[in-house]
C-alpha cells in the first residue's frame, strides 16, 4: 500500500486534543445531566448517557481518522496500462557550483560530471538531450535538441563561471529540467541530475512531485565521497566567514529520496559499473516494448476510507437521533 | 474541464436532506431532555443569545457541507485536459538572422530592420508547433544560438535578448548560410527548411553566399530568403554591445534586394520582401503542403483527480464542526 500526499497523517496528531476534548465534555455532560435530570432518574439516563458518548465519539473519531487516511491517497494493487510512449528525451542536470570543485574523487567532482554526461551523449544517439546547470538558479544552457554537436561544446564550458548566480539551489535546477522537457510528447521524459546532493537552499522533495506528476523519472547521479573534502579556491582553500575551512560532503540520502520519489534510481558516481546500470535503466525507460508495451499502474483506493468516514458521520448523527429507552 | 469518475455516487447525497430531517424535525428525535420551562402555550425556551444562535447555524452549516464534500468527492471530480500529441516528427527549420550593423537602419519607424525581423520571427514560431526550430545569427561571424528544438519559450527568450553586432561588424551572410546547412546536416527529419532574414549584403566571411546557397541546394534544402530594409535614405543608430560607443547617422540603400533575388533560384529558393504581405503564410502553407502527408496527430487526454482537495475542505469543515459544538456550544453529546 502506498501513499500520494502522506504527509496529511500530521493531522492524525489532532486527534490526541480532540481525545481529551470528547472526554472533558462526557465528564461535564454527565455532571450537568445529574443536575438538570435530577437523582431520581439520574442513574437511569447516566447509563444511556454513556453509551450514546461512546458511540458518538467512537463513530466520530473512526469518521475523522478514515477521513485522513483518504486524503493521504491510499493504492494498492496494480492494473497494467499500454504504455504507447516510444523515444527518450533526457534533461541532464549538472551541479555547478564552487562544492563541485572539490577533489575528493579524481580529477574532480565536476570533471566526472562531466564523463558520465559525454558518455550518456555517446549512449543515445537517437534521444534528445537538454542541458541544465544550476548554482543558485537553474539555467538552460541547451534547450531539448537532437543536436548533439552542440552539447559537447558546452560541456567544456561547465564551472561555477558559467552563471552569476551563487550558492546551490537544486530545486530550482531541477525545476528549469523539468521544464525543458515538459512538451507533451509520446517520448519518454528522464532528469539526470549530477550533483554532490548540497542544496544549501530550495527544497528538494518539492521538485520530486512536480516530477511525479509530470510523469517524470529522475535519476540522480551523486559526486563525491561521503566523508567529504575542503574546497580549493585560488592557492588556497575556500573559507566561511569564520576563516575555517569549509567542508563538503556527499548527500545521498536527499539524492535516494528524490529518485525513488519519482520512479527513478540513485547511482553512485564513483563508480563506473553503476554508470553503465545507469545507461541500461534509460535505454530500457526508453524502449516499452521490452516490457510487452504496458506499464502497471497503481490503483487508487480512497473511496473505501471515504465511504467508511461518511457512515461513521452518519452514525454519529444517528446515535443522537435515536431515542434510547424513550428518555435520551 | 471538469468531471465525475463515477457520477453515481453523487446519489448519496440523497441520503442528507432525510438525514436532515430526522435531525432537525423528526417529532420522536433524541438526543433531547424534555423538562417543562416554557409558559402553557405561550414562547418556547430558546438561546436568546444570537452570537450563540449564530454559532449554533454556523456549525450546522460545516457539518453539513462536510457532508456534502465528501460525497462529491466520492463521485471522483477529475479534471481532464486534451493534449494534442504529434506522433510524426515534424520538419526541422534554421532561421539564419542578420546581426550587421546596417540592421539598426529604422526603415520601418519606429523599429529598426533588426527588430522588424524579430517580429517577422516570433509570428513565424507562432505559427508553428511540432518543428524544430533552431537560430542562427551572423554578423562578421556565425554562431548557432539556439539549436534546433522544440522549446519555442526558450527560443524566443533568446531571440529577445540578441543585441546588433554582438558577433562584430560585417555581414557574413555565407558563414551563416553554411553553418546552417552544416547544423541540418546531421538531422534526420524529413524536411528541412532554411530562411534567412537580411537586408542582404555581403562583406565578410570566408564563404560566398552563391556557394553556400549552391550546398544548400545539393542537399535539397529549400530556402526561403525574406528581404528586410528599403532603398530610401533613412537613419540608423545603435550602440555596439561590447564598448558601449554609440553610433548615429543615416544609411543610404545597403538594401540588396537585386542581390537576394539572385541567390534564391527556383525550385528550392524563394524570395520575400518583410513588407509584402502573406509573406510568412506561404512559407507555412509551403512547409505544411510537404508535411501534411506524413502528420500523424493523437488526441490524449490527462486525467487529473481533485478528490484530495475536496477531502482536505471536508477535513476542514468536520474539526469546525467539533470545535465550535464542543469547545464553544459545550455541547455535551
Amino acid at each position: 500500500m502506498s501513499f500520494s500526499n502522506p504527509e496529511v497523517f500530521w493531522t492524525l496528531l489532532l486527534l490526541v486534543p480532540a481525545w481529551f476534548i470528547l472526554q472533558s465534555s462526557y465528564l461535564k455532560g454527565k455532571v450537568e445531566l445529574l443536575r438538570i435530570g435530577g437523582a431520581w432518574r439520574g442513574h437511569e439516563l447516566h447509563s444511556v448517557y454513556l453509551l450514546k458518548s461512546f458511540f458518538s465519539g467512537v463513530a466520530l473519531v473512526f469518521a475523522f481518522l478514515f477521513l485522513i487516511v483518504a486524503w493521504a491517497g491510499p493504492s494498492w494493487g496494480s492494473l497494467p496500462v499500454e504504455e504507447p510512449q516510444d523515444g527518450l528525451d533526457i534533461a541532464l542536470c549538472v551541479d555547478v557550483s564552487r562544492s563541485m570543485t572539490a577533489t575528493d574523487v579524481s580529477p574532480s567532482r565536476l570533471d566526472q560530471a562531466r564523463e558520465a554526461v559525454g558518455s550518456l551523449l555517446g549512449a543515445f544517439p537517437e534521444a534528445r538531450f537538454a542541458l541544465v546547470c544550476f548554482e543558485g538558479t537553474g539555467v538552460t544552457l541547451t534547450p531539448l535538441t537532437p543536436d548533439k554537436s552542440v552539447l559537447e561544446r558546452w560541456l567544456e564550458e561547465l564551472g561555477p563561471s558559467l552563471t552569476s548566480s551563487t550558492g546551490s539551489n537544486l530545486e530550482a535546477g531541477v525545476q528549469e529540467a523539468l521544464r525543458t522537457v515538459s512538451f507533451a510528447s509520446q517520448r519518454h521524459k528522464a532528469v539526470v541530475l549530477l550533483t554532490d546532493g548540497e542544496s544549501l537552499d530550495g527544497n528538494p522533495s518539492a521538485v520530486s512531485r512536480l516530477a511525479a506528476a509530470q510523469g517524470t523519472v529522475v535519476f540522480t547521479v551523486g559526486l563525491g565521497t561521503v566523508e567529504g573534502t575542503n574546497i580549493p579556491s585560488g592557492g588556497g582553500l575556500l573559507k566561511d566567514s569564520f576563516g575555517f575551512p569549509v567542508v563538503t560532503k556527499l548527500n545521498e540520502a536527499s539524492l535516494k529520496m528524490l529518485a525513488s520519489e519519482t520512479g527513478g534510481r540513485y547511482f553512485a558516481g564513483t563508480d563506473r559499473t553503476k554508470l553503465r546500470e545507469l545507461q541500461d535503466q534509460l535505454s530500457s525507460l526508453g524502449n516499452p516494448a521490452a516490457r510487452g508495451g504496458v506499464k502497471l499502474e497503481s490503483v487508487p483506493h480512497f473511496r473505501v476510507f471515504l465511504l467508511l468516514s461518511f457512515f461513521g458521520l452518519v452514525g454519529f448523527l444517528l446515535v443522537r437521533i435515536v431515542p434510547w429507552k424513550g428518555i435520551l | 474541464m471538469g468531471t465525475f469518475d463515477q457520477p453515481q455516487y453523487l446519489l448519496l447525497g440523497l441520503l442528507l436532506p432525510l438525514l436532515g430531517w430526522f435531525t432537525y424535525s423528526w417529532k420522536g428525535r433524541g438526543g433531547r431532555l424534555s423538562f417543562p420551562l416554557g409558559l402553557w402555550g405561550g414562547l418556547k425556551f430558546q438561546p436568546s443569545i444570537p452570537a450563540m444562535r449564530f454559532a449554533m447555524v454556523l456549525s450546522r452549516l460545516a457539518l453539513w457541507l462536510s457532508m456534502a464534500l465528501m460525497v462529491v468527492a466520492l463521485a471522483g471530480p477529475t479534471i481532464t485536459r486534451q493534449e494534442k500529441i504529434y506522433l510524426s516528427a515534424g520538419a526541422d527549420i534554421l532561421i539564419v538572422l542578420d546581426e550587421s550593423p546596417s540592421m539598426a537602419a529604422r526603415d520601418f519607424p519606429p523599429e529598426n530592420r533588426f527588430n522588424a525581423a524579430k517580429g517577422v520571427i516570433k509570428r513565424f514560431v507562432g505559427g508553428r508547433e511540432n518543428d524544430q526550430i533552431g537560430l542562427i545569427t551572423f554578423a562578421r561571424d556565425a554562431a548557432l544560438r539556439v539549436p534546433l528544438t522544440l522549446d519555442y519559450p526558450y527560443l524566443l527568450d533568446r531571440l529577445d535578448k540578441l543585441q546588433i553586432m554582438d558577433l562584430g561588424d560585417g555581414t557574413a551572410l555565407g558563414l551563416g548560410l553554411s553553418l546552417a546547412a552544416l547544423h541540418l546536416s546531421a538531422s534526420t527529419a524529413a524536411q528541412k527548411v532554411v530562411i534567412v532574414l537580411t537586408d542582404g549584403v555581403n562583406n565578410s566571411g570566408e564563404i560566398q553566399p552563391s556557394t553556400a546557397t549552391e550546398l544548400l541546394r545539393s542537399m535539397g534544402i529549400p530556402l526561403y530568403l525574406i528581404g528586410i530594409g528599403t532603398n530610401a535614405t533613412v537613419p540608423l543608430e545603435l550602440t555596439n554591445p561590447r564598448t558601449g560607443t554609440s553610433y548615429s547617422g543615416t544609411l543610404e540603400g545597403g538594401f540588396q534586394e537585386e542581390f537576394l533575388k539572385s541567390l534564391a533560384i527556383p525550385p528550392l529558393g524563394t524570395y520575400f520582401s518583410a513588407g509584402s504581405a502573406g509573406s510568412l503564410e506561404s512559407i507555412f502553407l509551403a512547409i505544411d503542403s510537404r508535411e501534411s502527408a506524413s502528420k500523424r496527430v493523437k488526441v490524449q487526454v490527462d486525467n487529473k483527480p481533485i478528490y484530495a482537495d475536496f477531502i482536505a475542505a471536508a477535513v476542514g469543515c468536520l474539526l469546525v464542526f467539533i470545535l465550535m459544538r464542543k469547545l464553544l456550544l459545550k455541547e455535551i453529546l
